[in-house]
């Protein structure tokens, strides 16, 4: 008698199948796990750090600034008592209207606030680089022409990542307006005096006067004496304390200098000389016939003179900034 | 029955493998290929160049009424061009950007206009090289007024006169 096989065969299924069934099965499965796998990027961090450079090297080459308190608000943060409380983005830019002309005055201002090491966190975050990620970051502004660093680098904290994104910028450092006293412009009336009238200053002067004065023909500039009143000019007024020359650039350690036709002299009054007493007037003492116009009750303003404006003296640099950051290895 | 035996029922497992065969093979084709670099990498450095381009000309390109600069500003390399590449004052530009561009980056600059007749010249001022392939472009225009234009734009390309005219400088930079 053989086997009975119990009931109906219907409804069975081989054994073989599921088997094939189940290798597929297990190796779809491994596939669709392993994809997303794939897209992860080989260097870590790489995008986001470009991105995060880019944005502050542009906030600090091309923005103003801002700062905020309860009563004022505005561009010229580096200027407020009170920085640290009320800057709350720190650009170094001039104005919006300029991009790549950074301010020297901003950088000195950020210097300030570097100047007490625990404040390159208020730096930090002013530049928007604390938030779910926190950044770290080197800025260095760098002249062209003679290579002087000209931000406090020993505030910025080492990398210690080897991943560091750095980002150069080109920019022209406004170094102030200085009065540009061209002597070729006008040679009516050739003197070796040459008085600067400055009846429009503010009561109290915060920062150098600077008269530059180029194109002479040659001779020997002595003296700078204050007046009040534009008649009498005592000689009040010592080198080194109350002005100084720079000849060409070059710090000069006497007041009685020579020149010839194409040296550049910048003539720099102290804001202290002119606080002490309400100065509206100085004399430049020069010699022989150096100076274009020195008519009789001729004087020139500082401020805004037709034929000596004022103009920003700027010198190209280059910003150089590094971001990394301790969440990304 | 004896199972063992049996030859028949080996289809589905055969059918089974060779498809889990097939999805691994496409898997390792795919991850064989070079094709998931991120590209990000690379136009970062495009990026970075084209940035110190315009940033050069945006500092070559001052206004001379209310600043002072030791570079002398583009417009004047324009309005005193005499219509050569040899030109004294071209030297001077040509230290000034390679100071401001990086090292290891070549540049030609082009003076482009509409001249009296209404043709569009490209003129090449300073050339260093045939651009390659990652080179990235800026461009400035500056105003040509009649009382600062040199003899040459007066006299070989506006002799009708019509001034003010424009003048695109055009920085075409490479990495060598």
């Amino acid at each position: 008698m053989g086997l009975m096989v119990l009931g109906d065969e219907g409804g069975q299924s081989n054994i073989d199948f599921l088997f094939g069934v189940g290798v597929l099965l297990l190796t779809f499965i491994y596939v669709a796990a392993f994809i997303p796998g794939l897209f992860v990027p080989y260097q870590p961090g790489a995008i986001d750090l470009s991105s995060v450079a880019y944005r502050t090297s542009a906030i600090l080459a091309e923005d103003p600034g801002w700062f905020s308190s309860s009563t004022i608000n505005g561009t010229s943060w580096e200027e407020q008592p009170n920085v640290y409380e009320v800057v709350s983005r720190i650009g170094l830019a001039d104005d919006k209207d300029h991009p790549n002309v950074i301010s020297q005055a901003k950088i000195n201002g950020l210097n300030g606030i570097l100047a007490n090491h625990s404040n390159y966190i208020v730096v930090r975050d002013h530049l928007g680089l604390s938030g779910t990620i926190q950044y770290n970051i080197s800025v260095s502004v760098k002249r062209l022409d003679n290579g002087m660093e000209l931000v406090d680098m020993s505030a910025w904290p080492t990398p210690s990542t080897y991943h560091v994104e750095s980002m150069e910028r080109n920019v022209l450092i406004d170094t102030g307006k200085e009065m540009f006293v061209d002597c070729d412009k006008d040679r009516s009336h050739p003197g070796d005096m040459f008085t600067v009238n400055i009846t429009d200053r503010p009561s109290v002067i915060t920062k150098n006067l600077t008269i530059r004065i180029f194109n002479t023909t040659g001779g020997t500039i002595s003296d700078v004496r204050p007046s009040q009143d534009g008649l009498n000019f005592p000689s009040l007024w010592s080198y080194g304390a109350d002005y100084v020359y720079y000849v060409n650039g070059v710090y000069s350690t006497t007041n009685i200098i020579t020149i010839n036709s194409n040296d550049v002299v910048e003539i720099v009054i102290l804001p202290g000389a002119l606080n002490t007493y309400p100065v509206t007037y100085m004399l430049i003492q020069g010699s022989g016939s150096m100076f274009g116009n020195t008519s009789i009750g001729s004087s020139y303003n500082y401020y805004h003179d037709p034929k000596y404006p004022q103009k920003s003296v700027c010198y190209p640099g280059i910003l150089r900034l590094e971001v990394w950051s301790d969440a990304i290895a | 029955m004896r199972l063992h035996e049996d030859p028949r029922g080996q289809i589905y497992t055969i059918e089974g493998i060779v498809a889990s065969l097939i999805l691994l093979s496409v898997l390792l084709f795919i991850l064989q290929s070079n094709s998931i670099i991120v590209p990000q990498t690379e136009r970062s450095i495009d990026m970075k160049l084209y940035e110190r381009a315009s940033d050069t000309m945006i500092c070559l390109d001052w206004s001379s009424n209310d600043s002072w600069s030791p570079m002398a500003p583009l417009s004047e390399y324009v309005t005193e061009w005499d219509g050569t590449s040899t030109q004294a004052s071209l030297a001077v530009l040509d230290s000034d950007l390679a100071s401001l561009l990086p090292k290891h980056v070549q540049y030609n600059v082009n003076f482009i206009y509409y001249d009296g007749s209404g043709d569009k010249k490209t003129t090449p001022v300073i050339v260093k090289g045939i651009p390659g392939d990652n080179s990235v472009v800026s461009t400035r225009l500056v105003t040509l007024n009649e009382d600062e234009a040199s003899d040459y734009w007066k006299n070989n390309v506006y002799t009708t006169g019509g001034f003010p005219h424009i003048v695109e400088v055009k920085l075409t930079c490479w990495y060598v």
